[in-house]
């Protein structure tokens, strides 16, 4: 050994260059291929305050688990995004589709703006958003220091 | 909300905060697990997970959505000081010299779990984070890795210390490594805290640049200041109000130019302690001044703040669950996984090598504070945030469990024991564990009568013991200067008594959780014939065989003698109150090596009932004392008295005024042995006035030898 190290101080760099290569490899793959959920966490409120709902919903997300948090008071419904689509090749807009606790929700994210087209198809006799299809603005897009912790919640 | 409200929320908040974390820790500790455990659950029960789910009215009540910024700013307060003393404690003599396997352990144990972190980020990063800005796949990935590759430096060492661990070769490795770990974690965080706020590579170069000036700055103007602080200290012997303002200034001032640099106001807390002078009475001062206020009262609040952002209702998929049994999962096979196999590949045995693994993989509170870092910087999502926590309680908790079934203290202890009777022959070994520091004097003089120098004897060892409780004490942050083998300043009178009398002690000082236990533990471990302990007044009650003493008798298989000094000087004349028991027959023997090595005269004091000095009983009495006596070497005088009185007691009290000792055996009779599961009283002790000596014969399966021991030099037989 003329460069002065042992077999195990060998094997170490050895292990070390490997690790390196290994999380370079990792970012590389990870920003090449992968993509998070569309960011929906925050507060929503109705783009036209004459339509319904009049009031509008908190969402907070972790990726695909999505929870609606109605203003008015109502029950919080949790639902998992099965389906994140754009409507055609190359198109600007996304489809979002969620299901859960027996709700069934579809939003049109516009890259354009800050407002969904969120569709509701609820349960019957559960409170909460009424079925039908809203446009939505979210007030304060997160890039995001967290909202103080949630209530605590009632649901399930 | 009006402040005066503010304030008053505050107050309760804090208070039932302080006090679930103190029930909890006391609990944790009964576990057998860290106190810092307990303490982390308190936080998660006070949250919506637990107090919110049960009683969520009250829950609005005593922690409404507007007050929780105090707490969070209380609590930040409280994590800076807490990092600025977790880099008081890191000593960097701990990372020189190091031996190539602690090298390439500490590497392993970072490295793996790291590459754990990122490649699992391969797999949650589409399904637990959103597409915002600082929740960017590298952001993400480097955050997983380093909070991976944490190992909490202060738990680890707790446990080092509780389970006697930290004076083996794997406890050396284990803590050097986790030092290792420390330093290297928050660099790698202060990069990747770094990575996540800036975008592009000139503000990246720009923090990079920032950074190695603020570093060099640290070390090059403000290390020689703080060493000329300390001779300031040096000159007073004292930490005054000014100097103690200078350094909280100088620790805030680093925490905002590391925030202003961009990477996290923690890592200059940290840093500050780091460059701290090591080792000095300076440090050890301003150590003791902070820690109990951050650690009693501002940690308390962190993990209560945690608590409220961790609601584990919050997983209430099966997948979600799925996922945290990965994260967990990925978590210890990195840090285990890495650390065992690297150190196999040393030359450490499995059984070793799991162990380091299993000590590795602590995280503690460390994890909480990195967790609550990524958390507000928007790089993890609430869930993982959940999930994380999860994983730093559960590889916590199952830290001892695991270590115990890896490396069971039995096992590792019988090593240890074994190893030393090989290397030396046994001699007859007092074990004094010394609580008050005045009792030091009147205990070593009793251990020299008790156990001569040859040739009287085969040779004799005395270890003077001092234990100090984990209660007085920070819980989470223990000294490595105070590992046993160190002189403690509560063994100096008995060390200065001992030179007096040309006699060799063996001090001993470490903290303990269980003193009592540890008391029993030691004299196992250094095989010791008799355990010599003093008496000082209990809190409660009267009893001078209650608390430690009563503990410790119960639980040692040694031998034990408590020394009741009263003015003890010299024992020209001693009494032996004798019934016959083998209590009795031990304080024989005892009372034999006193009278022995201080030329004392013996007598001793059968005490029969009325009209019964002549019956069988007493014949055999005084056939056992001559049996223990027929050493022609004793050189004093042995007086067998027959009493006859209805009252054993009495009569022993009303003798004992004569005597300079009175050697007596914890007898039903006597009224000793009774207090130990009752509350008989000590007449014979409480109402003496002469020194005494109550003995206690180990009664256990296997006897360790040591009545032979003693018994031998006197009796010449047995």
């Amino acid at each position: 050994m003329h460069l002065g190290m042992n077999r195990t101080s060998l094997v170490y760099l050895g292990v070390c260059a490997i690790f390196a290569l290994g999380i370079w490899t990792i970012l590389e793959l990870g920003n090449a291929f992968l993509t998070a959920p569309r960011d929906l966490s925050g507060r929503w409120a109705p783009a036209d305050p004459a339509t319904p709902p009049a009031e509008g919903f908190s969402i907070s997300q972790s990726g695909e688990f999505v929870r609606f948090s109605p203003d008015n008071g109502s029950q919080h419904f949790d639902v998992v995004l099965t389906q994140s689509s754009r409507p055609a090749e190359g198109a600007a807009d996304q489809i979002l589709k969620f299901d859960g606790d027996g709700w069934h929700v579809e939003g049109t994210a516009f890259e354009a703006s800050n407002a969904v087209n969120f569709t509701f198809q609820g349960p019957p006799g559960i409170q909460g958003p009424r079925s039908g299809t809203y446009r939505l603005e979210r007030m304060n897009p997160t890039n995001s220091p967290p909202a103080p912790p949630m209530e605590p919640g009632t649901h399930q | 909300m009006a402040a005066s409200r503010f304030i008053f929320l505050l107050v309760v908040q804090t208070g039932l905060i302080l006090g679930l974390s103190r029930v909890m820790g006391f609990l944790f500790i009964r576990l057998r697990q860290p106190q810092v455990m307990g303490e982390m659950i308190a936080g998660i029960m006070l949250g919506p997970s637990l107090f919110g789910l049960l009683m969520p009215g009250m829950f609005q009540q005593v922690f409404p959505a507007d007050s929780i910024q105090y707490l969070n700013a209380l609590s930040q307060v409280g994590v800076i000081f807490f990092l600025f003393l977790v880099g008081l404690e890191l000593d960097p003599k701990m990372l020189r010299n190091r031996g190539q396997a602690a090298v390439i352990i500490s590497n392993a144990s970072i490295l793996t779990p790291f590459f754990m972190g990122a490649l699992l980020a391969l797999f949650l990063y589409p399904r637990l984070f959103n597409a915002t800005p600082a929740m960017r796949f590298t952001s993400v990935a480097l955050f997983l890795g380093a909070a991976m590759s944490i190992t909490a430096f202060p738990v680890l060492a707790r446990i080092l210390t509780e389970r006697n661990l930290h004076r083996t070769p794997i406890g050396a490795i284990a803590i050097t490594c986790a030092a290792a770990n420390d330093l290297t974690a928050w660099c790698m965080l202060a990069f990747v805290i770094a990575a996540a706020r800036v975008a592009g590579v000139g503000p990246g170069l720009m923090t990079a640049g920032k950074s190695i000036l603020y570093i060099a700055v640290m070390f090059f103007l403000v290390r020689p200041f703080l060493k000329r602080l300390e001779l300031v200290f040096e000159r007073s012997n004292h930490l005054s109000q000014n100097l103690l303002a200078i350094i909280l200034i100088l620790v805030l001032g680093s925490s905002i130019a590391t925030d202003w640099i961009g990477i996290h106001a923690l890592f200059g807390a940290f840093l500050m302690g780091a460059i701290m002078p090591k080792g000095t009475a300076f440090v050890q001062t301003l150590s003791n001044k902070l820690e109990d206020f951050t650690i009693v009262f501002l940690l308390p609040i962190f993990f209560a703040y945690i608590g409220l952002r961790t609601q584990i209702g919050m997983l209430n998929h099966a997948s979600l669950w799925m996922y945290t049994g990965l994260i967990i999962l990925a978590a210890s096979l990195g840090k285990f996984g890495g650390s065992a196999v690297a150190a196999r590949f040393c030359g450490l045995s499995w059984r070793e090598a799991s162990a380091i693994g299993v000590l590795m993989n602590t995280r503690g509170l460390m994890e909480l504070v990195i967790l609550n870092i990524g958390r507000n910087l928007g790089v993890i999502t609430d869930a993982v945030f959940v999930m994380m926590v999860i994983m730093a309680i559960v590889t916590t908790a199952l830290t001892t469990p695991i270590l115990h079934l890896v490396y069971p203290r039995a096992k590792a202890e019988g090593e240890e024991a074994a190893a030393r009777e090989r290397a030396e022959r046994r001699p007859f070994t007092v074990l004094i564990p010394v609580s008050l520091p005045a009792s030091g004097g009147p205990l070593a003089r009793m251990a020299s009568l008790l156990a001569p120098p040859p040739p009287l004897d085969a040779g004799r060892r005395i270890i003077a013991l001092h234990l100090q409780r984990l209660a007085d004490h920070d819980p989470y942050s223990v000294r490595l200067s105070e590992t046993p083998n160190q002189r403690s300043e509560a063994l100096e009178p008995l060390l200065d008594a001992a030179r007096g009398m040309d006699i060799a002690v063996e001090p001993i000082a470490f903290v303990s959780r269980d003193v009592p236990s540890d008391i029993a533990r030691f004299a196992r471990l250094r095989a010791a014939d008799l355990i010599l302990m003093g008496f000082h007044k209990p809190v409660f009650g009267q009893a001078i065989l209650g608390g430690t003493v009563h503990r410790v008798m119960t639980a040692s298989d040694a031998d034990v003698a408590v020394f009741v000094d009263r003015d003890f000087e010299s024992a020209k004349n001693i009494l032996v109150p004798f019934l016959g028991g083998k209590h009795d027959q031990m304080a024989l023997d005892l009372a034999g090596r006193v009278a022995r090595n201080a030329n004392a005269s013996l007598t001793v004091l059968h005490v029969v009932p009325p009209h019964r000095s002549q019956s069988d009983k007493v014949l055999n009495a005084r056939a056992t004392v001559e049996r223990t006596f027929a050493d022609p070497t004793q050189p004093m005088p042995v007086n067998f008295q027959v009493i006859e009185d209805s009252s054993p007691v009495v009569a022993v009290i009303q003798a004992a005024g004569q005597y300079h000792l009175v050697v007596i055996g914890v007898e039903e009779q006597w009224g000793m042995q009774s207090h130990l599961f009752g509350f008989r009283p000590e007449r014979v002790a409480q109402q003496t006035t002469t020194s005494l000596l109550i003995v206690r014969k180990y009664a256990g399966p296997a006897v360790l030898g040591g009545s032979q021991a003693y018994a031998q030099p006197v009796a010449g037989h047995t």
